[in-house]
């Protein structure tokens, strides 16, 4: 994805120029680029109403909107309002419905509203309507229901941001000189927030956060101070490895897998790991687990390895500076932050980290770790098989595969970004690209599921079909590498197959396009039995329906 | 000017430079914001903030407003008595 442009626009009702260059600074240094459009001082209701606006023919990718109260309410000087002010936030309301209706690819990211004026009578602030915090209040309730209301819609919690970032919001210096509403601070911490944006709509995102053992995720040595006497309780300074592993799981809730690299007795660690009291990251929440004597970036090679991953994709956490200067020299395309020396400063940190934003988490990023651990369960059993086929027999696979209806745009979406080996064409989609296309006659997209008898897996591959006659093209098909090698994706094509067979169609066309991640894929056509021709690969559509490998359990 | 004057005029001169986008060395220690095309009122104010983040100092609204040129900035700075 380096080297993506992505288009930003900024609508303020203050002096925010100075905000793009600051995002794309922090944008370059992930190696995207900004292309931004700001509405003219204040202009922002105009550029949104009117349908031809510079807005509107810029089709920006993200519309950054940053309004303040005082700006809606222009007449109010005072924190004490009259009666006749309960229409502004309807207009505002207004006002970002029709953007979300005239922008809907756009995604629309809304700063949420603080009191920056200062408060008359503050022990009277909320009490009653008519004050300006009430206001505020009743405001980013707005925000609220248009978030809900509206897909493309995100309000962001700039107050909350801006304060936890120890940050001043408003320089009233700069205000009254250049009505530019936030401080240097302020803007720099917004910039952070702007740029996480950018990221996220660029797919950069870390995959995966390796963490140490001994003084990371617990207090004290192991082999050492022992189970009990590690520092890691629900009360008290052991609290703060406690939260640590919170704010981890939560992150993992989103996608992130989380994985263990530790110099240690592996019986012992593992011991703690599913035994001690207060532990919140149990083995099933990690989707590998090196512990061991071995070099750490060795041992995160193997991670990267076992979990399919590119070695830019991993965050490791450590806190010996020692094992961090090693891994750092040992592999430069892991990121390797400084860990805060209080571990009380522990929480925060790994809140902070960067690229670990999206703006969708989907019901298999919810489980992905798990799904992984259950994967260690499977390469056990394959390892004790007597073979690959009884190895497949014993794990009794269950697949089903449906027609992509729009509750999986989403993870579909994710499957087309994310996927890189078993992937015959590399197309990237978005959910509004893939509602867009199935919305045409001439083009199917068909789900797989499957599960075996060590868990469900969740969704693990897509097909998207252009239609043409008696002719099919297969746009897309791509399998998750966490299920590859059991023939699901022979299955899988073979169901593709029936479906499309059942609408008439006779010949099966594909394409392979080679990139430096797919050679996984490359022999597939031919294996199950398409021909070359000319440029493309054809084969008889009833052919392939007689595909499913007998270990395989197709449940239509 | 003593060599410490000059510092801040030459540190002033470079933080000046940076946020105008000019090469080093195209910005006249005496230049203003009437003859210096690229110092508009958005560069104005990311050069004060930049000056204030660099130089550890404070302007109240009435020096920035002041702030008509380099000379003008070394000052006030000067003023502060900042190192």
């Amino acid at each position: 994805m380096s080297g993506a442009r992505i288009k930003c626009a900024l609508l303020s009702s203050f002096t925010l120029d100075q905000l793009p260059g600051l995002v794309n600074e922090r944008a370059a240094a992930a190696g995207l680029e900004c292309e931004w459009y700001v509405t003219p001082f204040n202009q922002y209701p105009q550029q949104i109403l009117e349908k031809n606006s510079a807005l509107h023919t810029f089709r920006p990718s993200l519309i950054f909107v940053a309004v303040a109260v005082a700006d809606l309410l222009p007449s109010v000087q005072s924190s004490t309002l009259g009666e006749n002010h309960a229409s502004c936030g309807e207009d505002f309301y207004r006002l970002m419905s029709a953007l979300s209706n005239a922008s809907p690819s756009s995604r629309i990211l809304i700063n949420n509203f603080s009191v920056s004026t200062p408060q008359i009578q503050p022990l009277l602030s909320m009490k009653g309507g008519k004050s300006l915090s009430a206001v505020t209040h009743e405001l980013n309730g707005l925000l609220f229901r248009l978030s809900q209301e509206c897909e493309n819609i995100y309000p962001l919690d700039v107050s909350s941001w801006l304060a936890m970032a120890g940050a001043t919001k408003q320089d009233d210096r700069y205000f009254y000189l250049a009505k530019m509403r936030l401080s240097r601070d302020g803007l720099d911490r917004l910039a952070d927030l702007y740029a996480r944006a950018v990221l996220a709509q660029a797919g950069k995102r870390h995959k995966c956060i390796v963490v140490d053992l001994d003084n990371t995720i617990w207090g004290g040595v192991i082999g050492e101070d022992g189970i009990e006497n590690i520092a890691l309780s629900d009360d008290g300074p052991g609290k703060a490895f406690y939260d640590f592993q919170r704010v981890l799981l939560d992150l993992s809730k989103t996608g992130i897998l989380l994985a263990i690299c530790s110099k240690n007795d592996a019986d012992l660690a593992m011991a703690a790991i599913n035994g001690h009291p207060s532990m919140i990251l149990r083995a099933d929440e990690f989707a590998a687990i090196k512990i061991n004597w071995n070099d750490k970036a060795a041992n995160l090679r193997s991670i990267a390895k076992e979990l399919n991953l590119g070695l830019d994709s991993l965050i490791f956490l450590d806190d010996s500076e020692h094992e961090r200067q090693q891994v750092r020299f040992g592999i430069p395309e892991v990121m390797v932050p400084d860990l805060p020396m209080d571990p009380s400063e522990l929480p925060a940190f790994v809140a902070c980290l960067p690229m670990l934003d999206t703006f969708h988490v989907t019901e298999e990023d919810a489980s992905r770790s798990m799904m992984y651990a259950h994967e260690r369960v499977r390469v056990e059993l394959k390892d004790q098989a007597a073979s690959l086929e009884d190895f497949l027999q014993t794990l009794r696979i269950h697949i089903r595969v449906e027609a992509l209806d729009s509750s999986d745009m989403g993870r579909c979406a994710q499957l087309t970004q994310r996927t890189n080996q078993f992937n015959l064409r590399t197309r990237r989609y978005t959910a509004d690209q893939l509602d867009h296309m199935l919305q045409q006659k001439n083009w199917c997209g068909f789900v797989v599921s499957a599960s075996d008898r060590i868990g469900n897996s969740g969704i693990v591959g897509c097909a998207l079909v252009e239609l043409n006659l008696k002719e099919a093209f297969l746009d897309t098909f791509l399998l998750s590498c966490r299920v590859l090698g059991r023939g699901i994706e022979t299955a899988f094509i073979a169901a593709v197959a029936a479906r499309l067979v059942e609408s008439g169609i006779q010949t099966l066309s594909a394409e392979f396009i080679p990139t430096s991640k797919n050679a996984v894929s490359s022999n597939f056509l031919s294996e199950v039995g398409f021909d070359m021709s000319g440029s493309v690969w054809k084969t008889g559509a009833d052919r392939l329906c007689k595909l499913v490998p007998q270990w395989i359990n197709l449940q239509n | 000017m003593n060599t410490e004057d000059k510092n801040i005029a030459a540190r002033v001169n470079s933080i000046a430079e940076t946020l105008l986008k000019l090469p080093p060395g195209n910005l006249d220690s005496n230049a203003t914001r009437d003859n210096t095309p690229a110092w508009d009122s958005l560069a104005h104010l990311s050069l004060v903030m930049e000056l204030e983040h660099q130089f550890k100092v404070r302007f109240t609204t009435r020096e920035i407003e002041e702030f008509v040129g380099l000379p003008a900035i070394v000052a006030v700075l000067k003023s502060k008595e900042v190192a």
